[in-house]
């Protein structure tokens, strides 16, 4: 979480400026403030903490803190995530697959949204595929794969015209954009795929 | 900011239970239906400077442009039970609707009687036959006021759902911007116009608009909203109508003044009856330049709630 906040303080710019021409360029400052209020609080936790508890604390503390319609629904991956490591003492891949493809479905319902909408989902779902995919050879397989997938399809949110969110109210709803929740989920990924393998 | 406005204000509102929820000084009689929204900050006066008699119990208050999350909007929720049911307004943004969802949940699960009425009324975003997925624009005014009042007076919920609802459904709203506000998260202006042009459809918070035309004189330029507004609804001959001319921050009073003249105009030509016109700055975008106009298809009974008396900081006829 201590990454992450860092990450997305050096990102909040560059994430600003995608949300500007798409919606009201607030959306790098969201995932700031979300990522930092989570890692606040999370250093009153001991290092052993049970995933679950941590992951769903930072769930919580991130929707707090961000607020919007990203607090809501980026805070679903961690809860997600959380929800399925159980009791475990350890973030498995099987738990990790598991709680993206939940997440998955959990945002497809609450944000009414659909693949091709130019939303996170578009580089969520590919990342919970490709997590699925390699399960068998371990986390820090997985994590990569999810992460390669999620920057891949970020990247073909570009052509997409937005249904959802405030994109979708812009002319060609945003076409020749990069979606900046899509883009977020990318980057999130790929933080949390330098911290597994730096620390394996 | 809210330290500053409730110490400006301090007869008439207060910080509630919780630092980001603000509350009317004086609560409402026990028995009385609640009325709350929870909402981005960067507006105001709205929504904080409409908590008064007549109009908001309370206002859970979200950082700039982004909708609170759900358990401050519960906190807000608490903070408007009377006994009889909380209303929830919502006004039509993928983050209000997302965060008021899962609070109306939450709060329900603790045995709260909370309803929530979804606003909407800009008609730049989304073509005549969708409107409910039109986003919520300065119109959302009429509901909070009409509703307050309505409330005020002891309706029950139910009704009070269905009025606000016919309120929304006779609303129309369009705006234009001249010049963009400045974000105040990034410091960056929030769009690009050139001097000599206009934005036709500008979201609330700054969002790009539909169309880019050349500025106009104040008569084309309000000819050219108003020929769009009525043929939505559509607004005709004999009706009667409440205008609500709103600055976005940085239109002067004067500009805003010489605009409701060109409506009263296009409305006397068409034979449609302006009642009790509200021009100020209520709805702002930071200091952004431009304005929008809303049209309510009125009746006696939202005459009369539209004139009752309301004693909240921020809100004037």
């Amino acid at each position: 979480m201590a990454c992450l906040a860092d990450r997305f303080a050096d990102l909040e710019r560059e994430l600003n400026e995608l949300d500007q021409p798409v919606g009201d360029g607030d959306h790098g400052s969201a995932l700031k403030r979300g990522f930092r209020a989570a890692a606040e609080k999370l250093t009153d936790f001991k290092t052993d903490e049970l995933p679950q508890a941590i992951l769903m604390m930072a769930g919580s503390e991130f929707v707090k803190g961000a607020g919007g319609a990203s607090g809501l629904l980026f805070s679903v991956l961690f809860n997600e995530l959380g929800r399925a490591c159980g009791e475990s003492v350890r973030l498995e891949a099987p738990a990790f697959a598991n709680g993206l493809a939940a997440c998955v479905e959990r945002i497809t319902k609450i944000g009414k949204a659909k693949l091709g909408d130019k939303t996170m989902l578009d580089a969520l779902q590919p990342a919970s595929l490709a997590a699925a995919e390699k399960t068998s050879d371990g986390l820090v397989q997985s994590i990569s794969g999810a992460a390669a997938a999620a920057e891949i399809a970020a990247q073909t949110t570009i052509d997409m015209v937005a249904k959802r969110g405030r994109g979708q109210y812009v002319a060609e709803g945003g076409k020749g954009h990069v979606d900046p929740g899509a883009r977020s989920v990318a980057y999130i990924f790929q933080s949390l795929k330098t911290q597994v393998v730096s620390s394996t | 900011m809210i330290q500053g406005y409730v110490a400006a204000h301090s007869d008439r509102v207060a910080i509630g239970p919780k630092p980001r929820v603000v509350v009317r000084a004086e609560k409402k009689r026990h028995g009385r239906v609640g009325l709350v929204i929870g909402n981005g900050s960067g507006h105001e006066p709205i929504a904080m400077g409409w908590i008064g008699r007549g109009l908001l119990d309370s206002n859970a208050v979200g950082e700039v442009f982004a909708a609170p999350p759900p358990d401050l909007i519960v906190d807000g929720i608490r903070a408007a039970e009377f006994g009889a049911g909380t209303i929830l307004l919502i006004s039509s943004h993928a983050g209000d609707i997302l965060n008021s969802e899962v609070a109306i949940e939450d709060a329900r699960d603790l045995g709260i009687d909370v309803r929530p009425i979804l606003m909407y009324d800009d008609i730049s975003s989304a073509p005549k036959g969708q409107e409910e997925k039109r986003r919520g624009a300065p119109g959302t005014a009429f509901v909070y006021k009409i509703v307050g009042a309505a409330a005020e007076e002891g309706r029950d919920i139910e009704g009070l759902i269905l009025l606000g609802e016919r309120v929304r459904d006779r609303t129309r709203t369009l705006g234009v911007a001249v010049a963009p506000g400045i974000s105040p998260l990034s410091g960056e202006p929030m769009f690009e116009l050139s001097s000599d042009e206009m934005f036709i459809g500008m979201g609330v918070h700054g969002e790009p608009g539909i169309g880019r035309r050349k500025l106009g004189q104040a008569h084309e330029v309000v000819g050219e909203i108003m020929t769009q507004i009525m043929e939505d609804l559509p607004f005709g001959h004999g009706d009667e109508v409440i205008p609500f001319i709103n600055g976005s921050g940085g239109t002067t009073l004067m500009e805003l003044l010489i605009i409701y003249g060109e409506v009263a105009r296009f409305l006397d030509e068409r034979k449609i009856q302006a009642f009790k016109p509200l021009v100020g700055e209520m709805v702002t975008t930071q200091e952004a330049g431009g304005f929008s106009i809303s049209l309510l298809k009125t009746d006696d009974e939202m005459n009369q709630l539209w004139t009752a008396p309301c004693s909240a900081p921020y809100f004037h006829l």
